[in-house]
């Protein structure tokens, strides 16, 4: 395997998002994300995480500043996992059918999905440990479950053996090509009980570990995430503090944010 | 089904004309009633059929080909809806009422202009399936037989986008694109069908078949094609039930939708 630890696979430079009004959503917004880094962006609501994620995603235009990805393969394999409550949860459908949809953006515009991508898609599955409800229908999942298949949708987006096939590796893993992967997740511990998020964090991990991905996170849940993070990303607007899990530990503003949630409880 | 052909068979040529162009019709219909029902579009297609009656009733007085007039406008407003419901503070439900409305109302004040409701007025609001044309017929079996196969073609694609557009957005899919190719191929299917169905009832047959499939099937594809067969079968029933009773076929086929959706609704909460 090619070693691509500390390869930045993004970078933010100055980034200033604002939406119709003259407000700033995120102002002045700078870091890098290196391979294999598993990135926690906390902050209270309305700070400007979801927006920073919107920029990442290329879903909101800066217009201050920029966002880049080195590997310029990197912006066309981003597994996205968006808050579930932008998913209609009533929606007629397999869990297969959803997770095979992860390869919507890599297809023609007029093809069908091929035996290789069913295949990849029942490996991705497997992993999961969703082989027993992939026949089963997305409505009638509990909330763990969805956000596992949703997981799956993501890693399928994610995830592509390109790269080998273009000699920039050698993993030959067509599932999990470990230079290609990195997870976008926009809150996906919301309506979990404390198991099903403490898994979703633990999975996460292992692609991480295991399988080489790289991990962006915007969470409320920053005791669990926490244990598995190993950079912090804390906004308030402007980004108050970038770096390793470490250093934001000895800070106050994690004392803060940590201890308000111990307080609520 | 060999009765039904063979009554078709024996029917003059205008109601042969009138019963393809609905079953093709009543398959574009049910592919994209399922997409506007998850949508929250349901109503869309009651919206453009307002304003394909202003817009054919325009044409009248103005002494215009109904269907060639009122398609680009359908298609425009059509453009116009998924706009407003989308970068307006005003909801798509709101604005399908507003433009409902107002459509309802250029169409009646033009026909009033011609004479009040005549047969033709008359046919554009309950439907006909004697309104058809030969020149109708070359117009609409093109543009239906393109609607049918663009949506096989683009099914994946429209999966996608029906189910998470901000998942598709991120994937690099154009979604803007394909909320405007389901706006326009519903905006023609509407023109199209209405001419059967009459204004006020060819929502029924978008919505009908979608919404009676998802009460028993609970997978994209089989809802798909189940939606697809009930559409087709409650055409056929209801234009069977219009020529043996007498009544208008518009509301005979809606009658035989709202019918298999009570039976769906009764199965789906049975087998649950």
């Amino acid at each position: 395997m090619e070693n691509n630890a500390n390869k930045t696979i993004l970078s933010a430079e100055n980034l200033c998002v604002r939406y119709t009004s003259a407000k700033d959503a995120v102002r002045n917004a700078s870091f890098k994300v290196e391979n294999g880094d598993f990135l926690l962006i906390v902050g209270r609501n309305g700070s400007g995480k979801s927006t920073l994620l919107k920029g990442i995603l290329g879903l909101v235009r800066p217009y201050d500043g920029k966002i880049s990805f080195p590997d310029g393969r990197m912006a066309k394999k981003i597994g996205y996992l968006p808050q579930q409550s932008t998913i209609a949860q009533d929606f007629p459908a397999t869990v297969t059918e959803v997770v095979l949809s992860g390869f919507v953006g890599k297809k023609g515009i007029f093809s069908f999905y091929s035996a290789r991508d069913r295949k990849k898609a029942a490996d991705i599955i497997s992993y999961l440990g969703l082989e027993k409800i992939s026949h089963k229908h997305f409505s009638n999942l509990s909330g763990g479950e969805k956000q596992r298949v949703l997981l799956a949708r993501a890693l399928v987006s994610a995830t592509d053996c390109d790269v080998c096939t273009h000699k920039c590796c050698a993993c030959h893993d067509e599932t999990f090509c470990h230079t290609s992967g990195l997870i976008v997740l926009d809150e996906p511990s919301n309506g979990l009980d404390p198991i099903a998020n403490r898994k979703l964090h633990s999975t996460l991990h292992s692609l991480r570990t295991e399988k080489g991905m790289t991990v962006i996170m915007v969470s409320h849940q920053v005791d669990s995430a926490l244990e598995y993070a190993t950079k912090v990303l804390h906004m308030d607007t402007e980004m108050l503090f970038f770096g390793s899990k470490e250093d934001y530990l000895k800070t106050e503003l994690s004392g803060l944010l940590i201890g308000r949630r111990e307080g609520n409880e | 089904m060999s009765d039904f052909i063979s009554v078709v068979v024996s029917l003059p040529s205008v109601v042969q004309r009138g019963i393809f162009l609905g079953i093709l019709t009543a398959v574009a219909t049910s592919l994209l009633g399922v997409t506007l029902v998850l949508k929250r579009f349901s109503m869309i297609g009651d919206g453009l059929s307002h304003v394909a009656f202003g817009a054919m009733s325009i044409a009248l007085v103005l002494g215009l080909a109904p269907l060639t007039f009122a398609i680009p406008v359908v298609v425009l407003c059509a453009f116009l809806l998924m706009h407003i419901s989308r970068k307006s503070k005003m909801g798509g439900d709101s604005a399908i009422a507003l433009l409902s409305s107002t459509a309802l109302a250029v169409g009646i004040a033009s026909a009033s202009l011609v004479g009040g409701v005549n047969t033709n007025v008359n046919d554009y609001m309950f439907g006909s399936i004697v309104a058809i044309s030969k020149s109708d017929l070359y117009l609409c079996v093109p543009v239906l037989t393109a609607v049918i196969v663009l949506f096989v073609l683009l099914y994946n694609r429209i999966f996608a986008v029906t189910f998470d557009e901000g998942f598709a957005k991120v994937s690099g899919v154009k979604t803007e694109v394909y909320n405007m190719i389901i706006a326009i191929l519903t905006a023609l299917t509407v023109v199209i069908g209405m001419r059967i169905m009459g204004t006020l009832l060819i929502s029924g047959l978008i919505i009908f078949p979608a919404l009676s499939s998802m009460r028993i099937f609970r997978s994209y594809k089989a809802v798909i094609i189940s939606s697809v067969t009930v559409s087709v079968l409650c055409f056929i029933g209801g234009t069977l039930l219009s020529i043996l009773f007498e009544t208008p076929v518009g509301a005979s086929i809606v009658l035989a939708n709202a019918f298999v959706f009570a039976i769906f609704t009764i199965i789906g909460k049975t087998t649950k």
